[in-house]
């Protein structure tokens, strides 16, 4: 197939022009030479790239199975879709923006439940109060397993939720959710609450890139100085100290992977 | 012979009857009663009308399923499905299980009794015993002082020495208001504001937990931030650690009792009447963990396990309890049920 660097762009939104501004900061200008509903693009001025335009989703997936080299996708994405992460993408820096906490919530009425302990609680006894076990609605299947069973909570089911998970709750499909949210308020106007230590991770777009994708010949080289020239505008202008922080040793670690 | 014909003949010698449940099994069933926990552990797949089925990875919860009436003693043989990481995911288990039978020292003693004979006719290990019951657990949180709550997160954490210590812990440092409101609010007002909650916020009309409900953990969590006592949490350190040969249980618990003044008395004649009923005879050591338990909830009572003396370390060779929760769990009626697996991909077929 295609002998050139992959890099995978978010396709819409504010994460395709977050993305895409910075990128042009770094000088890597993304065009879209085949018409802007194409999902094919370009770098100007550098040939041996090609840009794949795809959905968040995609580029976890992608990266991971290593046909895309370099991607931008959220943190949530990789951790809840790919089951080995760890082995198959490196995060490489997040990227200060497309910020989303990953969180359980449960209805504000539920004045007696404020930490993941009350939660444990309310779930052991639930099916003898109610003759069901309590239901957690989300698209996180991993993420919640992993983040309840660290809480020592087993007895609970989850109902798969592929939008508007925050109104499960009041439509009856489920007693409590696990959800992003950025500012809380659509948790709020569900009359819903944020347990205390119930943020399962703060999530933000991050450049991921694939270990399993072959890094043979100029790829390698090209996506160095990238990497290295993102790392070093995120550096600079970025106002958050652990982008900073996490930025500065991003080539370091990309280097690693090329071994 | 193969190793599951020798099988099915003990057991049918014995009077249990051969069943043989599906492979594919919807998956329900073996999440709501074990938990969401055991999904990552399951082959799933879905029917065309979308049910979600899996592969069986145990025997009991089908074998509870297809179970009708009263009284009935069943045994089975055949592959279970587990993902497993560094095992294979298909492997080979046998077992029995005997349902609707009311003396329960009896029916205890015999599933021990008829799991080491079904470990020694097909392997020549050195088996071993270990015995738990979560009676003697039970009988030591109920009168050391500790409110509702922590008694509660005590229990359901036995069986688990990763989490017990866990609880205990938090027990011993934070002590920290988990609930928020007017402490002096009755039950009846507290109950009346998180109704009026949950009209106002539309959740009226979908099953979610009752204003009462809500109100009664409320209050008894404002509870539970009162003193634990510092003397609860050793008490139950000394407890978890306590072994002991299945014929001194009475002993140790004698002399536990009389130091701590705790009665378990109750604990320890169930316990005699095992031995009574047969435990007493058999032949291979068997040792009693006071800690030694099962944290799902329809575990109900005593479990043993069988291992290799000479290889603990590839794990149990047959595990087994009581469950008699789990029938209702099911949908069915309310049984006395007990039983047994064994894991015969950790005996070596005997040539």
């Amino acid at each position: 197939m295609s002998e050139k660097l992959v890099i995978a762009i978010p396709s819409k939104g504010r994460l395709k022009k977050d993305t895409e501004a910075l990128f042009e900061q770094a000088g890597f200008k993304v065009g879209s030479p085949y018409g802007e509903r194409n999902y094919r693009g370009v770098i100007e001025r550098h040939d041996g790239v090609e840009v794949a335009f795809l959905s968040a989703s995609e580029i976890a997936r992608e990266v991971a199975r290593g046909t895309v080299h370099i991607g931008v996708t959220g943190e949530d994405l990789v951790k809840e879709n790919i089951a080995n992460y760890d082995a198959t993408t490196l995060q490489l820096t997040p990227l200060g923006f497309g910020h989303a906490d990953v969180v359980v919530a449960v209805p504000e009425c539920w004045i007696d439940v404020n930490s993941m302990e009350d939660l444990d609680d309310v779930a052991a006894s639930f099916r003898q109060h109610y003759g069901r076990r309590l239901r957690v609605a989300t698209k996180y299947w991993n993420l919640t397993q992993r983040f309840f069973a660290g809480h020592g909570i087993s007895v609970y089911r989850i109902v798969e939720s592929l939008g508007a998970t925050e109104g499960a709750p009041a439509a009856g499909l489920a007693d409590a959710i696990v959800d992003i949210t950025s500012t809380g308020s659509t948790l709020k106007a569900n009359y819903l609450k944020m347990l205390d230590d119930g943020v399962m991770l703060k999530s933000q777009a991050n450049l991921f890139a694939s270990k399993t994708a072959n890094w043979s010949g100029a790829h390698a080289g090209l996506a160095n100085d990238m990497v290295v020239s993102l790392a070093k505008v995120l550096q600079q202008s970025s106002d958050d100290r652990a982008v900073k922080e996490q930025a500065s040793s991003a080539a370091t670690r990309f280097a690693s992977l090329l071994g | 012979m193969s190793t599951l014909n020798t099988l099915t003949k003990l057991f049918q010698s014995c009077g249990y009857s051969p069943v043989e449940p599906a492979i594919l099994q919807p998956a329900d069933p073996f999440l709501n009663a074990a938990g969401e926990a055991l999904r990552r552990r399951l082959f799933v797949t879905q029917s065309a009308n979308g049910e979600a089925l899996c592969l069986r990875p145990e025997f009991t919860i089908p074998v509870c399923i297809e179970h009708k009436g009263g009284a009935a003693k069943y045994c089975y043989e055949g592959t279970v499905f587990r993902q497993r990481e560094e095992q294979p995911v298909e492997f080979e288990q046998a077992g029995v299980e005997a349902l609707g039978d009311t003396d329960f020292a009896k029916a205890d003693a015999e599933m021990v009794r008829l799991a080491l004979e079904a470990v020694q006719s097909v392997s020549d290990c050195q088996p071993e015993i270990r015995i738990g019951d979560p009676a003697f657990f039970d009988a030591l949180v109920q009168p050391i002082g500790l409110s509702d709550t922590w008694r509660d997160r005590l229990t359901r954490s036995f069986g688990d020495d990763e989490l017990v210590a866990k609880v205990l812990e938090r027990m011993d440092t934070t002590v920290t208001a988990s609930a928020t409101g007017d402490e002096g609010e009755s039950l009846e007002e507290v109950t009346a504001k998180v109704s009026a909650m949950i009209t106002s916020h539309g959740l009226g009309s979908a099953e979610g937990r009752s204003a009462e409900e809500i109100a009664a953990r409320f209050i008894k969590t404002r509870q539970a931030q009162a003193d634990v006592p510092g003397q609860a949490i050793g008490l139950c350190k000394l407890f978890l650690e306590l072994e002991c040969d299945a014929s001194s249980v009475a002993h140790t618990f004698e002399v536990f009792s009389e130091e701590h003044e705790i009665d378990f008395s109750q604990a320890i004649s169930g316990f005699t009447n095992r031995l009574d009923a047969g435990l007493s005879g058999l032949d291979a050591p068997i040792k009693f963990s006071a800690g030694f338990g099962r944290r799902l909830d329809y575990y109900t009572g005593f479990v043993f396990e069988i291992y290799d003396a000479n290889d603990r370390a590839k794990g149990a060779l047959a595990g087994g309890g009581r469950y008699d929760h789990l029938t209702e769990m099911l949908g069915g009626e309310k049984l006395p049920a007990v039983g047994f697996s064994l894991w015969l991909d950790r005996m070596e077929a005997r040539s």
